[in-house]
């Protein structure tokens, strides 16, 4: 999952009621919405790998 | 006795400000003060349905609660309802669990929207339920118990503790308490659950989303249609909750005082003229938006012919009478958008087996 960080602690619930309490999450900062293309594609660059491992951990 | 509870009793010295403080201490409450739920008063409510406690009457989102008979009678309990008023709760809070309702958005949303609970039939008299003067607020224990047991059942059950999972902005006055009946007796057209396909001789709460009560004013039209069309330019403002999620989405309620209603109707407007009436008067155009927004709202396929429409069909206006004989005033309930307005038919003080929902708008 990829959550924004103030949203965290929801995410986290919402996975723990539904049965994923270890559910991996990538947290990104807040807000996303209003930053630039570039500044958000540059960060998706800089995340990626760390979101490939989270996916990669499960197999 | 309806049967054994199964909550855990505490024991509290017989003194509000310790139930409160109690109630508080665990993260339950509104903030006011509460009935502290004994079993003798849990028992009472459970008296007014022939459900056993421990019957689900809905799974509640985001935590998954099931909501007993026995949780939400405790919850009616502490927002101060009469037994009479249990049938009404349990309904409203078996309309919210429906998958149309969506409940997990509304109790998860950054959004002040909240459900607003309007009832309709016979029910309004027997409960006590204010249509009238200040039906919306500081009017009747009815209307100040029931919307706040649901709101409590939200919070207990469903889990929409602020900050933690409901990460509502602001919340606003009507996330404690929002229920009031329609004025049926002075309303010009059949009333509002019959329009939704229900037996006038029926209750009926519907809940529907309520991101607040916009007030909309006029002393000045002279015919029905210029009404309608103040009401329309008033409610199509571009901030709106609504135009984020497009015009397929969602339902909103329009509630008009009886002056108002008549006004329209004298002029031989029904609801469905009305509802095409503010469906065609609520189109904007792009060029209300700044210049940066128009490549956004054209990517989502939110424009056509230049104009962005409020709703895309006429029966998303949701249309209602109630409120004072003073009149000059109507009220907007804006919806977040990702919801749609649920009835359910109920017996107040009489048996209550579940309610029949009302058929929901295609979509």
């Amino acid at each position: 999952m990829v959550v924004t960080e103030v949203f965290q602690n929801l995410a986290r619930a919402a996975a723990r009621a539904h049965g994923y309490a270890a559910l991996r999450m990538l947290v990104l900062p807040h807000p996303m919405e209003g930053r630039p293309q570039a500044e958000v594609r540059a960060l998706a660059r800089a995340r990626l790998p760390e979101l490939v491992g989270l996916i990669a951990a499960a197999f | 006795m309806r049967g054994t509870l199964t909550a855990e009793i505490v024991s509290l010295p017989d003194d509000p400000e310790a139930v409160l403080a109690h109630v508080e201490a665990q993260g339950w409450g509104d903030g006011l003060p509460v009935i502290p739920p004994t079993e003798a008063r849990v028992q009472a409510m459970l008296e007014a349905t022939p459900l056993a406690p421990s019957h689900v009457v809905a799974v509640t989102e985001p935590r998954r609660g099931e909501a007993t008979v026995e949780k939400v009678a405790i919850n009616a309990v502490l927002a101060g309802c009469r037994p009479a008023y249990f049938p009404a709760v349990l309904a409203a809070v078996e309309a919210v669990a429906e998958p149309a309702f969506n409940l997990y958005a509304l109790n998860t949303t950054t959004c002040c929207a909240t459900p607003a609970l309007l009832v309709s039939g016979p029910a309004r008299a027997a409960l006590g339920i204010e249509c009238g003067y200040s039906c919306l607020g500081h009017n009747g224990r009815a209307n100040a118990t029931i919307g706040r047991a649901l709101r409590l059942v939200m919070r207990n059950v469903g889990g929409a503790i602020p900050g933690a999972v409901s990460k509502s902005t602001f919340g606003q006055p009507g996330r404690v308490s929002l229920c009031f009946g329609e004025w049926e007796e002075r309303s010009p057209w059949p009333p509002f659950h019959v329009r939704r396909g229900f037996r006038p001789d029926e209750s009926v709460v519907t809940v529907t989303c309520a991101t607040g009560t916009q007030d909309i004013a006029d002393i000045w039209a002279e015919s029905g249609e210029e009404l309608v069309l103040l009401l329309a330019r008033s409610i199509d403002w571009i901030g709106n909750n609504k135009v984020l999620v497009g015009p397929e989405k969602g339902d909103m309620l329009l509630l008009l005082c009886p002056d108002f209603a008549h006004k329209i109707a004298r002029d031989g407007i029904t609801v469905p003229d009305l509802q095409r009436m503010l469906l065609e008067a609520t189109r904007t155009p792009i060029e209300r938006w700044p210049r940066g927004y128009w490549p956004k709202l054209e990517q989502r396929g939110y424009v056509r012919g230049g104009m962005v429409p409020l709703a895309a069909r006429p029966e998303q206006f949701l249309i209602a009478v109630a409120g004072g004989e003073g009149g000059h005033h109507a009220l907007y309930f804006c919806t977040f958008g990702l919801t749609w307005s649920v009835s359910k038919a109920f017996r107040p003080g009489e048996e209550y087996t579940g309610g029949e929902a009302c058929e929901l708008p295609s979509r």
